[in-house]
């Protein structure tokens, strides 16, 4: 009797276990906090082959690295932050001649005249010499950079990739950053960071005194190129000054 | 007998004569019939009431031509109101909800067609891979398997949350296509688990987080191919149709994931993007309008049923169709307005130098127009001091407040009114005063007749006033003092009553044009004077109903042109060319035009030609003489008349259009010109004949400068317009649609219905549209809901292939384009200037009106818009009716003075797309990017502001609004080596 109470027993704890056991990990799916497999928080993971092309282009997934809450325009990137939209844009500075998103030499219009927007298009693969995209081959001779904004624990923080060509074209590579590009004093300088790359890509990150996105009227931003105070200070004033770089605003 | 035989004559005679008249009749029918009734008005053989039969006739041929361009617009207009709405409210469901999801799938109910146009939500939440057009099929189907796995990944990435994962687009060219149609859900899974090793190592080189044996794990779980006999496959084909990637919709599939039940990843058609019920949010989601279409009829080739592209610019001097968000932007008419067509009017109009010395205040108008502006000034003056006594008003102000005044309008009348305060304080101060004073009569939706540049005069006569106070206006602290006030009071009006014209004629108007111009001088004088002539009219055009309105301009530019021609100041030989001139070019613009459109256009005109052929045409033109209405001086002016007329042998310089009316021009029955008297009491048969050609030809020429000039007035806050040669510039609204755009509901469709929050915001809207009507006479929904004028809309240009700057929305025909509308951020630059009539957004400048007690309330609770608080950020401008017109300015617009990009406004913006994938000839949409681009950049329209701000002395910058003809003006002649013929109708 005693024998078949403790069976019993011994049954009934098994069996209670089991279903703790099953309900908790089974029937209720936890969501534990686990390393997410796509969405990877390193910067390398998210640059790879470019599948959209069979030139040697790369790709930085900024859909991985934003968890699909950025949409790029060809000088912007949108970003969906807390139910907001909050947007960058994108600028730069080829030898002194400013543009947008592409620098295409001086002649380009000359040598396209006539040719449909297709035909234009593909000229503009051979001519350009400077892009600010997420899509490029790092050493094609085309001086390539980007600016990615990215929330990471509750802040924003910017990832700066440039290629190879960048590298190699340009005399020196510094950043400058902060709210109002016209207070000099106030804002941070420092090198671009050149120890960690990816597939040719360098990659830096900057993670201070980046509010400057969310003023009604933008006055700072981001400089990475051959920049500094000085520097800054001249092209303020007017003066024509002989380099490179691109901004995020 | 005799009598019977009388009876027989008679008889016979008026059978004669209906037989006579019939022919006659047939013949008339046979030949007016190329040129319709209105024109028979105009050469004076008509019978006015008849023309009420032509409005239905007009109206169903207008109607019929633009069927398709209005159902574009609508559903252009549907996608655009549907996104602003449901960002707007889920926006706040967001907010309150602590950045949740939104309802998932509901966007399929926003889904609508308008004929040939569907409108179809579209996302952007999901990735996009492009398999190259040389891929191999191998290739391609292994992307289609990454696609899954990833989607699987990040499904579990977002704790199997609905999602959209990828959208695999198969490059054109692509060979494999029919062979991807041989693979279902079995045949795809199967390959997948032979190929798991292979596609493995692929794809963990490409997403390195992920190790090979997860990948395959994975690949595993979703095939159903592991040791559970339990788990099934997770991939659902279903959605894809039979030969879906041979379809035309084929190259495109995507992937999403479900966890309905189990987790699934479904494969399926663009169009059924909501095939997961993801949530998603209005940033990620938008509208694609299909088969849109702005058409223009015109060839290249020779094609007798449609126009060669000079004739048609020749004939309407616009395209077909101009449809823009609130104003058409500056300068963007360059690129059609023929150059030969401008040097057609300096032909017409500007003869001689003699011509040039005409008084530049008057605009080239002659005397009568001095008098003409004499008398609104004085009465303004009066109305200064008797409708709204300054002193009180003055009293009225200071006694507000000082907090809310600073609150209102940035700073306070005590602190500002100071002797010895810098001049631009002083300005400020100046502009200020008038401003407050004037009060306009906003419950019968009429202004007075405070129009720009007479606020500018009595800015000035202002600023001179209160220079000329003494110290004793002011105390020790330099605030003015209550004697301060009575003397400002009286200065003001002696400075006023002081006022002769010759000061009017200020010198710097003229020095800061000439300056300005060089050598356009001449030609931007006539334009200039024409639209600042009108809008001195305009004041008191604006309790007339918009029909007439544009009527009355037509009208008054005839008018402008008839007494240049009768009564400008320049010599006999040089009036007699000009209208010479005038009559062969108006010939030859006539003949550009095909007979039934002529026909059409000439109705449109048909309330402008009626207000030109009347009896005050006449007396204007002997007012212009500057003597009384009597007689003798209708005599004057008649010889005047019928001396220039005398030596114009019309059959010879207007062969074409004198061909068509040629054989009438015969003496006229007393009955027919009875009728014609009284359009000035002139009583020359050849004379009236003449006239009457001449007033023709006035009218259609005047007619198509003021069709061209249109566009460019703005059509008001938050709304979009659509200009055609049919009709002029209208809010869109005012389009027979067929679709009642008054009735607000019409937009939203059934889906009231189902949505009783959208039900309810719906009748509040429709109150809020009733309560601005009646309260101060501005029309309500005009096509656009109010909760789109939190955005500002613009077009995507050539932006997605070069770095082509976004611009103010607008469109030309000819456009057949499919269109892409979604939320983003516009960058916008410039600052706020107050001489420039350039305000900011819930800024310190912040406009302000005057109620009927005196109490200044500020612009926004009229306009009940959002944007205009504060929300979204960004400058704006008020046009010459007083309504803000938002402005997004480019880098440099300004000019650059340096070499790091100016502070810049991030408002929210709804961005217009057009998927132009192959710019053919013949669809043009936008002007898109070329060489030109790199000369002409902004300068046509920096000088266009240097106009304006060039001591802020022509007007403040909502009469620069109207300068969009200067701007097209100095873009075209001023630079002649860029174009003869014109870019337009090709794209680039």
């Amino acid at each position: 009797m005693k024998k078949a109470i403790i069976t019993i027993l011994i049954l009934i704890i098994l069996l209670a276990g089991s279903i703790t056991y099953l309900y908790t990990n089974v029937i209720e799916k936890p969501k534990q906090t686990k390393e997410k497999l796509f969405f990877s928080e390193k910067a390398e993971n998210w640059i790879y082959d470019n599948p959209s092309t069979l030139e040697e282009d790369i790709k930085i997934d900024v859909f991985m690295a934003t968890e699909g809450k950025t949409k790029l325009e060809k000088s912007q990137q949108n970003y969906f932050i807390d139910g907001d939209l909050t947007s960058f844009f994108y600028s730069g500075m080829y030898k002194g001649m400013p543009f947008k998103s592409e620098y295409l030499p001086e002649n380009f219009y000359n040598l396209t005249r006539g040719l449909s927007l297709t035909e234009k298009r593909k000229k503009a693969d051979e001519l350009t010499l400077m892009q600010i995209t997420n899509e490029f081959n790092s050493d094609d001779g085309i001086i390539n950079g980007f600016i990615l904004g990215k929330k990471e624990n509750n802040k924003l923080v910017f990832y700066i990739f440039i290629d190879e060509d960048w590298k190699s074209e340009l005399e020196f590579t510094n950043i400058i950053w902060g709210d109002n590009f016209r207070n000099i004093e106030a804002l941070n300088e420092r090198q671009f960071d050149f120890s960690k790359s990816e597939q040719g890509v360098y990659i830096d990150k900057l993670e201070t005194d980046v509010d400057w996105y969310k003023n009604d009227v933008i006055s700072g931003g981001i400089v990475v190129g051959e920049i500094n105070k000085g520097i800054l200070s001249d092209l303020i004033r007017g003066i024509e000054k002989n380099v490179t770089y691109m901004m995020v605003r | 007998m005799v009598i019977m035989k009388k009876a027989s004559l008679a008889l016979s005679t008026l059978i004669m004569a209906i037989i006579v008249l019939s022919v006659l009749g047939i013949g008339t029918k046979v030949i007016w019939d190329l040129t319709s009734k209105p024109m028979n008005r105009l050469f004076g053989f008509s019978n006015i009431s008849a023309f009420d039969d032509d409005i239905v006739e007009r109206f169903n041929l207008t109607k019929e031509i633009n069927k398709d361009a209005v159902d574009s617009v609508n559903g252009l207009l549907y996608a655009i109101n549907s996104l602003a709405y449901i960002d707007t409210y889920d926006q706040e469901k967001l907010k309150a909800e602590k950045f949740d999801y939104m309802d998932k799938g509901k966007y399929k109910e926003y889904e609508e067609n308008f004929d040939k146009v569907s409108v179809k939500p579209t996302y952007y939440d999901r990735e996009t891979i492009f398999v190259p057009a040389e891929s191999t099929l191998e290739k391609g189907i292994r992307e289609l398997a990454i696609g899954t796995i990833s989607c699987w990944l990040l499904h579990g990435d977002k704790d199997n949350e609905n999602t959209r994962c990828y959208s695999i687009t198969f490059e054109e060219g692509y060979k494999h296509l029919s062979e991807l149609d041989a693979l279902d859900e079995e045949s795809f899974m199967n390959w997948m688990i032979e190929q798991k090793q292979d596609i493995c190592v692929h794809y963990s080189g490409r997403f390195k987080a992920v190790p090979i044996e997860t990948c395959v794990d994975v690949i595993e779980e979703i095939t159903g191919d592991t040791w559970n006999p339990f788990n099934v496959n997770n991939i659902e084909w279903d959605e894809l149709p039979k030969k879906h990637f041979s379809s035309r919709e084929g190259k495109e599939v995507s992937i999403c994931a479900n966890n309905d039940g189990l987790n699934e990843i479904f494969f399926h058609q663009d169009s059924k993007g909501d095939v997961c019920e993801a949530p998603t949010n209005a940033f990620a989601f938008g509208y694609k309008v299909k088969g849109f279409s702005l058409p223009q009829r015109i060839e290249k080739s020779p094609n007798p049923l449609v126009y060669a592209i000079e004739d048609w610019l020749y004939a309407y001097g616009d395209p077909e169709y101009v449809l823009f968000y609130e104003k058409f932007p500056e300068g963007e008419a360059q690129y059609w307005e023929m150059s030969e067509y401008q040097i057609a009017w300096r032909a017409i109009l500007i003869t001689e130098a003699a011509f040039l010395g005409i008084d530049l205040l008057t605009w080239g108008m002659g005397s009568g127009f001095t008098n003409y502006l004499k008398e609104p000034l004085k009465k303004l003056g009066t109305k200064v001091t008797r409708f709204i006594p300054f002193k009180n008003m003055m009293k009225g102000t200071l006694k507000a407040s000082s907090t809310k005044i600073k609150k209102i309008v940035g700073w306070s009348i005590e602190k500002i009114i100071r002797k010895g305060a810098p001049r631009a304080t002083l300005e400020e101060s100046a502009e200020k005063i008038i401003r407050v004073s004037f009060k306009k009569d906003l419950k019968k939706g009429v202004y007075n007749s405070l129009d720009d540049d007479t606020f500018v005069f009595l800015k000035k006569k202002c600023l001179e006033a209160l220079n000329s106070l003494g110290e004793e206006a002011f105390d020790k602290s330099g605030k003015l003092t209550k004697k301060g006030l009575t003397n400002l009071d009286s200065s003001f009006k002696k400075v006023l009553e002081g006022t002769s014209m010759d000061s009017i004629k200020d010198k710097v108007i003229l020095n800061g044009l000439k300056s300005t111009l060089g050598k356009e001088y001449d030609d931007v004088i006539y334009r200039v004077g024409k639209e600042l002539g009108e809008k001195a009219q305009e004041a008191s055009f604006r309790s007339i109903p918009r029909a007439l309105i544009r009527a009355e301009k037509v009208a008054h530019r005839a008018k402008n042109m008839l007494r240049i021609i009768f009564v400008g100041d320049m010599t006999d030989e040089a009036r007699e060319r000009t209208l010479i001139n005038m009559l062969k070019e108006s010939d030859k613009a006539l003949s550009h035009m095909k007979p039934i459109e002529k026909r059409a256009f000439m109705a449109n005109q048909q309330k402008a030609i009626d207000l030109i052929m009347n009896k005050e045409t006449g007396e204007l033109i002997l007012k212009g003489t500057g003597e009384e209405f009597s007689d003798a001086a209708q005599r004057k002016a008649r010889d005047k008349i019928y001396k220039i007329l005398k030596g114009v042998d019309l059959e010879e310089i207007m062969p074409k259009t004198y061909k068509l009316t040629g054989s009438f021009f015969k003496p006229k029955p007393e009955s027919v010109l009875a009728s014609q008297r009284e359009a000035g009491k002139i009583i020359d048969n050849l004379i009236l004949r003449k006239r009457h050609i001449v007033v023709a030809t006035v009218a259609y020429m005047a007619a198509r400068a003021e069709s061209m000039a249109a566009k460019n007035y703005p059509v008001g806050t938050n709304v979009i317009g659509l200009k055609t040669p049919y009709k002029h510039t209208v809010p869109f609204e005012e389009f027979e649609t067929g679709v009642s755009y008054n009735d607000i509901n019409q937009f939203i469709g059934n889906k009231q219905n189902q949505d009783t929050e959208l039900k309810g915001r719906i009748e509040n809207h429709q109150k809020i549209a009733q309560e601005k009507l009646e309260k101060y006479g501005q029309p309500g929904y005009q096509g656009l809901l109010p909760e789109v004028g939190r955005y500002y809309l613009s077009l995507t240009k050539d932006m997605g292939i070069f770095d082509q700057d976004p611009q103010r929305f607008h469109l030309v025909s000819p456009c057949e384009t499919d269109i892409l509308i979604e939320i983003s951020t516009c960058e916008c630059w410039g600052e706020p200037e107050l001489e420039a009539g350039i305000y900011e957004t819930g800024g310190p400048y912040e406009l302000m009106d005057i109620d009927d007690e005196g109490n200044s309330i500020p612009m926004g609770e009229i306009i009940n818009n959002p944007h205009f608080d504060g929300d979204n950020k960004m400058l704006y401008r008020i046009d010459n009716l007083h309504r803000p017109i938002k402005e997004c300015f480019p880098d440099g617009f300004f000019g650059r003075d340096t070499l790091i990009p100016n502070p810049s406004y991030r408002p929210k913006c709804i961005k217009i797309n057009p998927l132009m994938d192959n710019f053919d000839n013949n669809n043009y949409c936008y002007h898109g990017i070329s060489d030109s681009d790199e000369i002409l950049g902004y300068t046509a329209t920096a000088a266009h502001i240097g106009i304006a701000v060039v001591g802020g002395i022509i007007c403040n910058a909502p009469c620069a609004i109207g300068f969009g003809a200067v701007a097209g003006v100095l873009g075209a002649i001023g630079r002649d080596y860029i174009r003869i013929k014109s870019q337009w109708p090709n794209h680039d």
